[in-house]
């Protein structure tokens, strides 16, 4: 059961949200609701690996007590830290890594790695690497004292569980959700209003745009590269990268509608990536829970360590976003992306900095920087890359990578054309409008335009959202719904 | 934009109000939608057909894909030509493959033919034939292992609730829920339409007329695909590792449990999607391991791949599927040749040969 | 080391590292988030602590060095005076 499906839709969240509704409005009673959801949400994906969860909450939660009450022994605080950190990292890299290291440990020997690969397969447990980064920074900020360590179980459990973030994310960090959990959460009609209208959004960037495009020009250029023109492999590229956004950017936003709901707000994970005009500024628009959790777990702490890693920021991003890479999949393309995407962000560093020293000496720099023409050029040469850069993040194998590489630059064997009907091409226009209404809704025309519709009387508004469902259904593709992210 | 200013006033009545209009827009659009694109009748489904052979004492069954919806025809005249003596049951189970014939045959033909057979007055003695209507894109396993379609086609809530029980709520049984609410609403446009898509058509030739429905450019793209895709089926290990037909040899075993002829019937395709490289590849390696069991199992191949009459134009926008007319034209054809003996199953048999 | 010094020090290097003499007006309020205000990108902030620590010569509370206690000038100040070994 995902936050598109049926069930999701008709029974879960209805059923669920009355008895939130019903239930004392305390803490306790609220929290054991959301465990009671949780548990079932979570057990509608794989049953099989709930004890793995169940252990991961249990142990995080007693090694954060302990880590609280030896604060006064420096050596086995640090003992209890370290021994949580490795348990969760280790359960990450053992369920989700083993079998790709174990095979390419194999491949560079000349072996046939198959049959490892395959023995160290395991099913994942839904939404591992996004909690397993939480209960990180949970430990770290508890052994740290940022944050005092949950003495409630309940809520301990609803911090990791709950259900709308589960299968991917956003990354709630330990100060902006144990508060919310720990008090009693009055249902505002405003929170209703405002959960309703992300989940309206969330669900059209996800179904309209994302699945809407990636049937009609994505899936037909990536199914077969070999056989598609240049032009072709182009459209499918890009419709990829409005495909990822939707799909990622619509959960996160229908996560953050149904935690509304129930009086509890998620961080947002995306503002208008695609206004971006540097890959940095990228990077702090899409995805920002995990970037944000990268650069203060991993970059901030390394770069300014007094080790190896002090002041070297090129490495620094090398390394974190290699690590961005593997966290994204157990596969050599998601590597490349990741480290491609580190040296990007280098280069431009060292770009940056440069420039900055022709600022120093002569202002004439200051002015062109902050030109129309050079934000421009800058927003196309960021936008680009992006875009390049997901033919590794696609790709599923190197073979695939190299296929697709060759259809973009003209060599592919036939170079015929993805030819999508007039009908299908509407329909693409119309994902395309949703997707501009999203983009055009971080801009301040759009907030005033949303303003203004929020004053309508509510029967207008009715109306208005009423269409906007009608326009669902007639033109959502059925048979898709799957989240690219939940698979990470 | 999902940051609303907050409402003022009675701020539930107002949302009391906007779901009320919500559900009034939605249902007014549907009405008037559905002047212009009535919704279909539902498809036989495996579950009617699965009603009429228990209660229509047939001589054979035909079980095969949504491909078997075709076959009606061939029902019908065969009824037809021998006076309602000789009856087949048409078992459609979309989206099937061999593995999900094995499904239905072993969860729900097989229970059922037990029980009958066990009672003091069965009411399948007659059945002798089982035709079982397939073709290469069956013996290609899905990704996961499991036909994705069984339970929205052939479970019971039984089948459903043990699978939850035993897996989760998983995607595959997700299908059951889908497909019992997708049927409480057959009657609206807006619900029943999804993932078929004659609404966007209708609403399309309604304002721009037939025209950009389909160019000649994407009709010539889809032919293309379709011919690549079959051509590609070769290499795809899913099409080459056999698990698929190791689904036919259980099929075989319960023919000759329940003392059934065997039929195989290599449904046409469309001429346009095969290229000589697809027939001598993907369609010649499925068809070669089908003789190869036959000739150990001694049952019966009718291949109308290329050789039924069948033309382009007998083929629906789908390309896969065959029209009504095709229908008749492929029952005619198959009554004259291969599957001629279905005419004879009744005893004495009623000699109205076309 | 007073707290006017610092923050002549922090500004210097902002103007000499981001805003080419423009940090001053832009800095209209001590207490404004610069991260929020594009004041300086999380980046920055890194160059910034690295550049306190060399000139300084000590070595910030890692504890404490969040994006909430170090998002803004009076919190930059706090922080570092009341750090044990900033230079009296």
């Amino acid at each position: 059961m995902n936050l598109g499906s049926i069930e999701f839709f008709v029974l879960f969240l209805p059923l669920g949200w009355l008895a939130y509704l019903l239930v004392p409005r305390t803490p306790r009673f609220q929290n054991a609701v959301l465990v009671v959801l949780s548990t079932i949400f979570y057990l509608s994906w794989t049953p099989s690996m709930a004890w793995i969860m169940a252990l991961s909450i249990s142990v995080n939660f007693v090694a954060a007590l302990a880590m609280e009450r030896l604060r006064t022994s420096p050596g086995k605080h640090r003992a209890v830290f370290w021994a949580a950190i490795v348990y969760n990292t280790g359960q990450l890299v053992f369920l989700k890594y083993a079998g790709f290291f174990a095979a390419s440990l194999m491949e560079l020997m000349g072996s046939d790695s198959t049959a490892t690969r395959s023995s160290l397969h395991f099913i994942l447990p839904i939404g591992i690497s996004f909690w397993t980064l939480q209960l990180i920074a949970y430990q770290i900020d508890v052994a740290r004292g940022r944050t005092a360590a949950c003495r409630d179980f309940l809520v301990f459990s609803v911090f990791v569980l709950f259900f709308p973030q589960i299968p991917s994310g956003p990354i709630p960090r330990p100060h902006q959700l144990l508060p919310q959990l720990s008090k009693s959460r009055h249902v505002e009609p405003s929170w209703i209003s405002k959960g309703a209208a992300a989940l309206l959004m969330g669900y059209c960037l996800k179904f309209l745009v994302a699945d809407g495009i990636a049937s009609v020009v994505v899936q037909p250029a990536w199914a077969d590269p070999a056989h598609h023109s240049a032009l072709s492999a182009w459209v499918g590229l890009v419709g990829y990268a409005i495909q990822i956004f939707g799909d990622f950017a619509g959960y996160s936003l229908m996560a953050i509608g149904c935690g509304r709901f129930f009086g509890i707000e998620l961080p947002q994970n995306f503002t208008v990536p695609f206004f971006s005009t540097t890959m940095a500024d990228f990077w702090r628009r899409w995805h920002i829970t995990l970037n944000s959790w990268l650069f203060d777990y991993l970059y901030g702490p390394l770069l300014t360590t007094r080790g190896f890693f002090r002041g070297r920021f090129d490495l620094g991003f090398v390394v974190v976003f290699g690590l961005s890479g593997l966290w994204h999949g157990a596969s050599w393309p998601f590597v490349i992306w990741g480290f491609v995407h580190g040296l990007a962000l280098a280069i431009h560093r060292r770009w940056d900095e440069r420039l900055r020293r022709l600022c120093r000496t002569n202002r004439v720099w200051v002015t062109r920087r902050k030109s129309f023409a050079w934000k421009c050029a800058a927003w196309m040469l960021t936008q680009s890359f992006f875009v390049v850069s997901l033919v590794p993040f696609r790709a599923q194998n190197l073979d695939e990578l190299r296929t697709f590489a060759a259809a973009l630059l003209g060599f592919s064997q036939h170079g015929s054309a993805i030819y999508p009907s007039g009908l299908e091409w509407a329909m693409v226009i119309a994902a395309l409008g949703v997707f501009a209404t999203y983009n055009i809704g971080g801009t301040a025309t759009g907030i005033r335009i949303w303003k203004t519709f929020l004053r309508l009387p509510a029967p207008v508004r009715g109306i208005g959202y009423g269409l906007v469902v009608v326009m669902l259904l007639i033109l959502v593709p059925v048979g898709t719904g799957n989240f690219i992210y939940a698979q990470f | 934009m999902s940051d609303l200013a907050p409402e003022v006033g009675s701020i539930w009545r107002n949302i009391a109000m906007i779901f009320a209009a919500v559900v009034v827009t939605v249902f007014a659009a549907d009405f008037l939608l559905r002047t212009i694109c009535p919704p279909i009748p539902p498809k036989m489904e495996f579950s009617d057909g699965f009603s009429e052979f228990v209660s229509g004492k047939p001589n054979a069954l035909v079980l095969g894909s949504s491909h078997a919806r075709a076959y009606v025809a061939l029902q019908k005249k065969v009824s037809q030509f021998t006076s309602g003596q000789v009856h087949l049951s048409v078992l459609p189970l979309e989206w099937g493959k061999l593995s999900s014939y094995q499904w239905a045959i072993e969860n729900r033909i097989a229970p059922y033919l037990e029980q009958d057979r066990s009672s003091a007055n069965p009411q399948t003695s007659q059945l002798r034939h089982l035709l079982l209507v397939t073709e290469w894109w069956d013996g290609c396993s899905p990704d996961n292992g499991r036909a994705v379609n069984i339970p929205a086609r052939a479970w019971t809530l039984k089948h459903f609730v043990s699978d939850v029980i035993k897996e989760g709520l998983t995607d595959f049984n997700r299908s059951y829920l889908t497909s019992q609410w997708s049927s409480l609403w057959r009657w609206t446009i807006l619900w029943s339409d999804r993932g078929i898509g004659r609404l966007p058509r209708a609403l399309w030739a309604r304002a721009k007329g037939a025209e950009g429905l389909e160019t000649p450019e994407s009709y010539q793209g889809r032919i293309i695909w379709w011919q690549n895709m079959t051509e590609g089926a070769f290499e795809d290990p899913n099409c080459k590792n056999g698990k698929e037909l190791e689904a036919l040899d259980h099929i075989v075993e319960f023919t000759k449990k329940f003392n059934l002829e065997l039929t195989v019937v290599l449904h046409p395709r469309m001429p346009s999607t095969l290229t000589v490289t697809a027939k001598s590849t993907t369609l010649n390696r499925f068809a070669n391991e089908l003789h190869k069991r036959a000739v150990v199992h001694g049952f019966r191949i009718v291949d109308a791949t290329v050789t039924s009459p069948l033309q382009d134009n007998d083929f629906m926008s789908d390309f896969d599927h065959v029209t009504e007319q095709g229908s008749v034209t492929l029952a005619d054809w198959a009554l004259s040749s291969g599957l001629s003996f279905l005419l004879t199953l009744a005893e004495p048999a009623t000699q109205r040969h076309p | 080391m007073h707290s006017s010094e610092l923050r002549e020090l922090i500004l210097d290097w902002l103007d000499d590292n981001y805003h080419f003499g423009d940090a001053r007006t832009l800095m209209h309020d001590d207490n404004m988030s610069w991260l929020e205000n594009g004041i300086l990108s999380s980046l920055g902030f890194v160059q910034l602590i690295l550049f306190l620590e060399d000139k300084l010569g000590l070595v910030l509370d890692r504890d404490r060095l969040t994006r909430e206690n170090f998002d803004g000038m009076n919190k930059i100040l706090r922080h570092v005076l009341g750090q044990k070994g900033t230079p009296a």
